[in-house]
């Protein structure tokens, strides 16, 4: 190793001596490649720091899951005001008759749906050649949606990968574009993966939130026959509040 | 502070710290409900004070500290509730009496997120087109500070030598992808 490299390493490590570091500092001010090489590792840290940082808030949203699953699903902040406004309704209005209403069905959607966790990400950042996929995962992870949504239709005009619909269609139901969220699951229904079966749910709340209750309550039943067990709780009671 | 804590932060060990996560959070979620703090925002404020302890866990901050674990935890997390209502007291009137709610703890200043310059964002578009291990050998070397010898040891290198030439070869691919990329 140059005596360069073993600076560096030092440096990043923070076991610099006091000598050590006068000659670190001093090729640094003295040695423009020296310092062209400290700098981009330097950023290279920043970089690495912030998607280190969303990888442990991740791991950490994931235990809050696993002690409380129920009131999980409430941290995305813009849902918040309107889970509240859902539970003021269903408390004021939680009668069958008037399920009908509109205000209640956006109650009862904004009750159910969040948007989907990434679940297919390690797969996908396997591949090097996947950038904008991965690019699309961080901004979604980050509830970026608009971000996201940009990003998983370029992944998927370049890859083909049909669980990019699944996420796009996540993430312009969480923009409030429901017509457009539709057909996007719609077209993702063409194509068989691993996440097909969970787009009939999410087509569901879609229609629910468009008004359509006799097309979301026709998907519910699909999703529950299709043997996913994932929200297959939660399918059942909705399509009980709905019949 | 309790080293095999900090040694657990900086190197990810996920039973310890999903351990601690456990042990502190019933206390914590009281201890801002004092502060008219939500259960949901509770939730938010208690990950980002871990967050912000591992990063101090990693910058060696917390080998200088004497208090305990539990102590620095609720130190951040406190300084976390007052700079929302802090934010919250701009658009209404500010409550001065919840800040002598509870005087367990000192407030412990964090640094808020920085923002990625320019540059680094588009070294971040490059950086993602890295494999995985690649990402995580840079990641463990520059910014969690590990050794060569102590990525080799720890991720079951061959030897130092192994890892140094495995770095070499990711800063490689990563300069040439930036080179490569079109303007």
């Amino acid at each position: 190793m140059t005596i360069n490299e073993t600076l560096i390493e030092k440096y990043f490590s923070k076991r610099l001596t006091e000598v050590e570091l006068l000659e670190f500092n001093k090729r640094y001010h003295t040695n423009e490649n020296f310092k062209q090489e400290v700098d981009f590792l330097k950023n290279v840290q920043a970089v690495s720091k912030a998607d280190d940082d969303v990888q442990f808030k991740n791991q950490l949203a994931s235990y809050e899951t696993q002690i409380s699953p129920k009131k999980a699903f409430a941290k995305t902040k813009w849902l918040k005001p309107l889970i509240a406004v859902a539970a003021i309704l269903i408390f004021a209005l939680g009668f069958l008759f008037v399920l009908n209403t509109p205000s209640n069905k956006d109650a009862l959607f904004s009750t159910y749906f969040e948007p989907s966790k990434n679940v297919s990400a390690p797969i996908i950042r396997s591949d090097a050649n996947d950038q904008l996929a991965n690019n699309a995962f961080i901004a979604y992870v980050e509830t970026d949606y608009q971000a996201a949504l940009s990003l998983f239709e370029q992944a998927f005009e370049s890859t083909k990968n049909s669980e990019l619909l699944f996420y796009k269609g996540n993430s312009l139901l969480a923009l409030d574009k429901t017509k457009e969220a539709i057909e996007v699951f719609k077209t993702h229904l063409t194509y068989s993966d691993a996440l097909t079966k969970r787009t009939h749910w999410y087509l569901a709340l879609a229609y629910l939130k468009s008004g359509q209750v006799e097309k979301a309550k026709q998907e519910l039943r699909i999703f529950i026959d299709s043997g996913e067990t994932f929200k297959l709780a939660e399918a059942k009671s909705l399509l009980k509040k709905l019949d | 502070m309790e080293h095999h804590y900090v040694d657990a932060l900086k190197n990810n060990d996920d039973t310890l710290i999903k351990e601690l996560y456990g042990r502190h959070r019933a206390e914590f979620f009281g201890f801002s409900r004092k502060y008219r703090i939500s259960e949901i925002d509770s939730a938010d404020i208690y990950q980002e004070a871990f967050l912000a302890m591992r990063k101090h866990a990693i910058s060696g901050k917390l080998n200088e500290v004497s208090c305990s674990f539990k102590t620095y935890l609720f130190g951040i997390g406190k300084y976390l509730i007052f700079d929302i209502h802090k934010a919250e007291a701009s658009k209404s009137s500010y409550n001065a009496n919840l800040h002598n709610t509870d005087s367990d703890y000192e407030s412990i200043t964090v640094d808020i997120t920085q923002e990625l310059t320019e540059e680094q964002k588009l070294l971040r578009h490059f950086f993602n087109q890295l494999g995985k291990s690649c990402q995580q050998m840079l990641t463990l070397s520059f910014y969690r500070g590990l050794t060569n010898e102590e990525i080799a040891k720890q991720y079951g290198y061959e030897s130092e030598a192994v890892v140094r030439s495995q770095k070499s070869r990711c800063l490689k691919t990563l300069k040439n992808l930036i080179k490569t990329s079109p303007r």
